[in-house]
């Protein structure tokens, strides 16, 4: 379960916490660092605490919506990547999403295989040079 | 049936009020007008026909008077250019008649008498002259007043006529000048005067005789049966005289200082006749001119209320097309909603089987020994598959969802078509319907809303399944290129069929042949609006035992609009 993204942190936010914990138990399985969040604000204070690779963020939350969160992760970290999982619960555009600066979307629920290798290609895409890492 | 029948009492009454306000509208000021200027040319033409009357009466009324002052003139004349020893001869009186008669043949006679009545001599065709003259009115009258002009009288030679007669004083002793003037020649002044068919003059004395003779009403010196009138000056002119049971229009002025009574007269209808005449015809032109505002307001109305009518039939199918939108908006909000709660489960229990998986990867070797590890791995295969499955459905639905309030765009009709399909076999399967999709391959693009065809299609082909309900059948979805009318897309089935009578009203708002309750009979009509409105056009085949087919027409995006669209989608 070593690879390339064995040295990636990943930030899991939804507010479905079955969701987030066997999410996170599976990629932690398959070598990632998985901090979770259940909310957006919980989220923004777990990015203050260490550095993330990748977050990876539903689209639809009580409360700051993912939108929302998007946006403030954007303002604060312009270059964090940002993948929204979203459970198609918003007519709103997927072209929209990517000019808030969304590195990618994927629609719940969403096959693992193809999670890990959008993970891993946001990472790429923006090497060492996400505004929370140390 | 029809959504029209029931309003047909609301569209008449509206047509009343319209024609009503029309036929108020242009029918007062034209009447007021037409009365207007019918009393006026009323009035006029009466004021004309009532002055030719007195134009005819003045005039004549001073040819007569200047008739009697030139007699009264010529005996004065003669007197003084004679001595009472000439005319006091026959034969010079004789000469003096021939004289005074050589231009205007109006003296029969000429006597010349003494102070005593009796004739010094006399010149005329009667004996008279051994008349005595002294107890006669007209002679005394002349003697007193110095001259003098009788009414026609028989006398005593009891023959009509009339005399003037003047004094003639020399030295002391008076005398009498006499002429007996022609009655005929002297009716001729009056009894000339025509006026259409029936109007005429005539001369009345003060006892009401005939003092000219009166083609229609007397002969001369017979009573005239007239109230004569007071004496006045001038001409009275005078309407609707009843005399001897006819109406006349009658102008009259006193000549001859109110001894005779001039008057002309004529029957009102005659008279008037012309001014009839004018005003049949004018109240046949007013006639003629209400027939054509009353038709011209009927008409109007007619067409206007249809006009009416018409729009608020489209403004109903529209309103209708505005709530179904809303439904299908509305649905889609809730779809997107559902899609979400679903999803999210879905998504966990994807998740946790997976994490059985790959715990049971984890411990692989006791696993393998279980009897049942396959079956492990059948359920954990079947529940990540149904779970995709799941995920298919929301996203399909989903994609509806998304389409209720899509603007008209460039669409591929066969691709519309296979998602509509997918939708709605499986229900259809239920009920033993096969859905097959017929398309033709490269078929040009059409110009339309992607959810307004998608209903059109959605509305034909539950059409075919609420038919075939209770029997099954196949409904064959087929597309094929229309040359220049782009594209032709047709829905048949071998249900029922329609019958011919149903047939041209199948497109109504409102038909139905479904029972009450199962049916709004809409759905058609907002096909055929929306085709419509995409300048297409529907059509339906088929008729009782033969199935359907609806054929929609969508005209080919032109050239022009490709090259727009290609255009705009360059960066």
């Amino acid at each position: 379960m070593s690879g390339p993204q064995a040295e990636l942190t990943v930030l899991l936010v939804d507010d479905e916490e079955g969701f987030v914990q066997t999410l996170a138990r599976r990629l932690s399985r398959r070598g990632m660092t998985v901090r979770t969040a259940l909310s957006g604000p919980l989220a923004l204070e777990e990015l203050e605490r260490g550095p993330v690779a990748v977050v990876v963020l539903d689209l639809k939350m009580a409360g700051m919506d993912g939108l929302a969160t998007l946006k403030q992760i954007k303002a604060l970290y312009p270059r964090l990547p940002v993948i929204l999982l979203t459970g198609h619960g918003s007519l709103a555009s997927m072209q929209d999403i990517l000019a808030l600066g969304a590195y990618d979307y994927l629609s719940k629920p969403c096959d693992l295989q193809t999670l890990l290798e959008r993970i891993q290609a946001a990472a790429e895409a923006s090497p060492g040079e996400a505004d929370n890492l140390s | 049936m029809s959504s029209q029948e029931p309003q047909a009492p609301y569209y008449k009454f509206l047509g009343r009020k319209i024609a009503l306000a029309i036929a108020v509208v242009a029918f007062i000021p034209y009447a007021l007008t037409y009365f207007v200027f019918y009393s006026n040319f009323q009035e006029s033409l009466r004021s004309q026909v009532l002055n030719s009357l007195r134009q005819v009466v003045e005039s004549h009324s001073r040819t007569i008077d200047d008739f009697l002052n030139e007699r009264l003139s010529d005996l004065r004349y003669t007197a003084n250019l004679h001595s009472v020893s000439e005319m006091s001869q026959p034969a010079e009186m004789q000469n003096i008649l021939n004289s005074i008669n050589a231009v205007y043949r109006v003296y029969v006679d000429l006597g010349f008498l003494n102070a005593q009545g009796r004739h010094l001599a006399y010149a005329g065709p009667y004996g008279l002259r051994e008349a005595d003259y002294a107890d006669a009115l007209w002679f005394k009258e002349v003697m007193a007043k110095g001259l003098y002009v009788s009414d026609v009288f028989k006398g005593v030679r009891g023959v009509p006529h009339f005399i003037i007669a003047v004094k003639v004083s020399r030295d002391g002793q008076n005398y009498v000048l006499r002429a007996t003037i022609d009655i005929a020649q002297f009716s001729s002044l009056v009894e000339g005067v025509r006026l259409g068919n029936t109007g005429e003059a005539f001369i009345l004395n003060q006892e009401g005789l005939y003092q000219t003779q009166s083609r229609s009403h007397g002969f001369l010196l017979s009573d005239a049966d007239l109230p004569l009138p007071e004496y006045f000056t001038g001409v009275r002119v005078d309407e609707n005289i009843i005399r001897r049971g006819r109406s006349v229009v009658m102008a009259e002025t006193w000549l001859k200082y109110g001894q005779w009574l001039l008057i002309c007269q004529q029957d009102t209808e005659d008279a008037l006749g012309q001014l009839s005449t004018t005003l049949h015809l004018a109240i046949a032109i007013g006639g003629f001119g209400l027939l054509i505002v009353t038709l011209t307001t009927v008409v109007f109305t007619r067409h206007l209320v249809g006009r009416i009518a018409q729009a608020d039939r489209e403004k109903e199918l529209l309103n209708e097309q505005v709530i179904q939108s809303g439904k299908l908006s509305a649905l889609g909000e809730l779809a997107a909603g559902v899609a979400h709660e679903i999803n999210n489960p879905v998504a966990i229990m994807i998740e946790e089987a997976g994490w059985v998986q790959d715990l049971m990867t984890d411990e692989e070797e006791c696993f393998h020994k279980s009897p049942n590890h396959q079956e492990f791995e059948r359920a954990l295969r079947q529940i990540n598959t149904q779970g995709q499955r799941c995920k298919e459905i929301t996203h399909k639905l989903l994609g509806f969802a998304r389409r209720t309030d899509s603007p008209v765009e460039l669409t591929q009709i066969n691709d519309l078509i296979h998602e509509v399909v997918d939708f709605l076999e499986r229900p259809a399967s239920y009920a033993n319907i096969q859905i097959v999709q017929d398309l033709a391959p490269g078929l040009p693009q059409v110009n339309a809303s992607p959810s307004e065809l998608q209903q059109v299609l959605i509305n034909l082909i539950k059409n075919s399944t609420d038919a075939m309900e209770k029997t099954g059948g196949t409904i064959t979805v087929s597309t094929r290129p229309a040359g220049s009318m782009g594209v032709i897309l047709s829905v048949k089935d071998d249900g029922p069929g329609i019958p011919e009578a149903v047939l041209p009203r199948i497109f109504d708002p409102f038909f139905t042949t479904k029972p009450v309750g199962q049916g709004t009979g809409l759905g058609l009509s907002i096909c055929f609006g929306i085709v419509s409105k995409l300048g297409g056009k529907i059509e339906v085949t088929g008729g009782q035992g033969k199935g359907a087919t609806f054929q929609v027409h969508l005209p080919a995006v032109s050239q022009t609009m490709l090259a727009a669209s290609g255009a705009a989608a360059k960066p």
